[in-house]
């Protein structure tokens, strides 16, 4: 079917509906692929968690094992909610709706994002046990500070780097966006 | 369930196909702008249309969907968004309730700077304008921008103040 009246540009339906199907079923492969890895790579730690699990030593590695595993499980749900929140924008609701939505969906700092710090701090005290050296010579307390150190130093470029990326695309949204609202409510 | 939504949008779009192109032909001056943002608003009709529950009218919907598509799509020449009238604009007139004015729409020159004008307007007026000049009554252009029907009217009643007073040679603090 094509929409070639003489008013209306020229565009092949078909062709279009072809791929927004398309997109349709790789967006939906993409949540899935992200929610397979994160399942993967939480079932590769329960697999580890018991094949390392010995009774003669202290209980610090299975379960640091299993708090990375359980932070893994945890991402794989916020990232898909977010994936979705991004994705599924709703054009069909009044404008300023539609603008406010955008000031909250790109504003830097989102109170949802507070869920991160749970698989967070899982992750960082799993590790940090994950990571220790049961052998009985080294520190605890000097393990447990240098893991601290690295993790905070690896969070902070994360956190570098996704403000940069939020400078650069998402504030000219969210200023342009906002600038649109407050006129329209002026 | 997915050919039925294949089924829904190729009715949408056969409907109101010639809305669309309306609202594209406001916004851009040229005809390779004007089909990527029918393309584009055809894209979010698609994207949208599994949460279309039927609260507001199909024509609402499509118009609210087609300015919201407007006001994203111009980001890539958001500042030199041209609102195009055409002379065979059947509700023109709304714009211009004067009679002095009326005889100036006559003349081809009054036009064109009736369309320079327009295009001084912010884009949110340009969008109230392009949704008054597609016949919409102050209460459909509430509902497709989330305005109330008597601030609608105050913003309208405004921009054809301004308009006129440009019109007319008057400095407008608008402006």
């Amino acid at each position: 079917m094509e929409t070639n009246n003489t008013n209306q540009p020229s565009v092949n339906l078909d062709k279009l509906i072809g791929n927004l199907k398309k997109e349709d079923a790789l967006n939906l492969k993409i949540i899935l692929s992200v929610q397979w890895l994160m399942w993967l790579v939480a079932v590769l730690y329960l697999v580890m968690v018991i094949f390392i699990f010995d009774f003669s030593k202290p209980w610090y590695k299975p379960a640091g094992g299993l708090m990375v595993m359980l932070a893994f499980v945890i991402f794989a749900v916020y990232l898909r909610n977010r994936y979705l929140a991004f994705k599924l924008i709703d054009y069909g609701l009044p404008t300023t709706e539609v603008l406010a939505k955008a000031v909250k969906r790109y504003q830097v700092f989102q109170w949802s994002a507070l869920l991160v710090l749970i698989p967070l701090l899982l992750e960082d005290i799993g590790l940090c046990f994950f990571s220790y050296d049961f052998s009985g010579h080294s520190d605890p307390f000097a393990h447990f500070v240098k893991w601290q150190v690295i993790f905070f130093v690896i969070i902070a470029i994360g956190v570098l780097i996704g403000y940069i990326i939020w400078r650069i695309r998402q504030k000219p949204l969210r200023d342009r966006a906002l600038a649109l609202l407050k006129e329209i409510e002026s | 369930m997915k050919e039925n939504k294949e089924e829904r949008f190729k009715d949408l779009i056969a409907e109101n196909g010639d809305r669309i192109t309306r609202i594209c032909r406001y916004y851009n001056p040229n005809t390779e702008d004007q089909k990527d943002m029918y393309q584009e608003i055809l894209v979010n009709i698609w994207n949208s249309l599994d949460r279309f529950r039927g609260e507001s009218s199909v024509s609402t919907w499509i118009y609210r969907i087609a300015v919201n598509t407007s006001l994203s799509f111009t980001g890539k020449a958001f500042r030199h968004m041209k609102l195009q009238i055409h002379d065979d604009q059947k509700c023109l007139t709304v714009l211009l309730d004067d009679d002095e004015l009326e005889v100036k729409l006559k003349q081809e020159a009054d036009l064109e700077q009736l369309q320079t004008q327009l295009n001084l307007l912010s884009v949110i007026d340009k969008a109230l304008i392009s949704l008054l000049l597609e016949g919409l009554s102050m209460r459909e252009i509430g509902d497709v921008i989330g305005l109330t029907e008597p601030n609608v009217k105050v913003k309208i009643h405004r921009i054809k103040e301004a308009l006129k007073n440009q019109l007319n040679g008057k400095p407008n603090s608008k402006f």
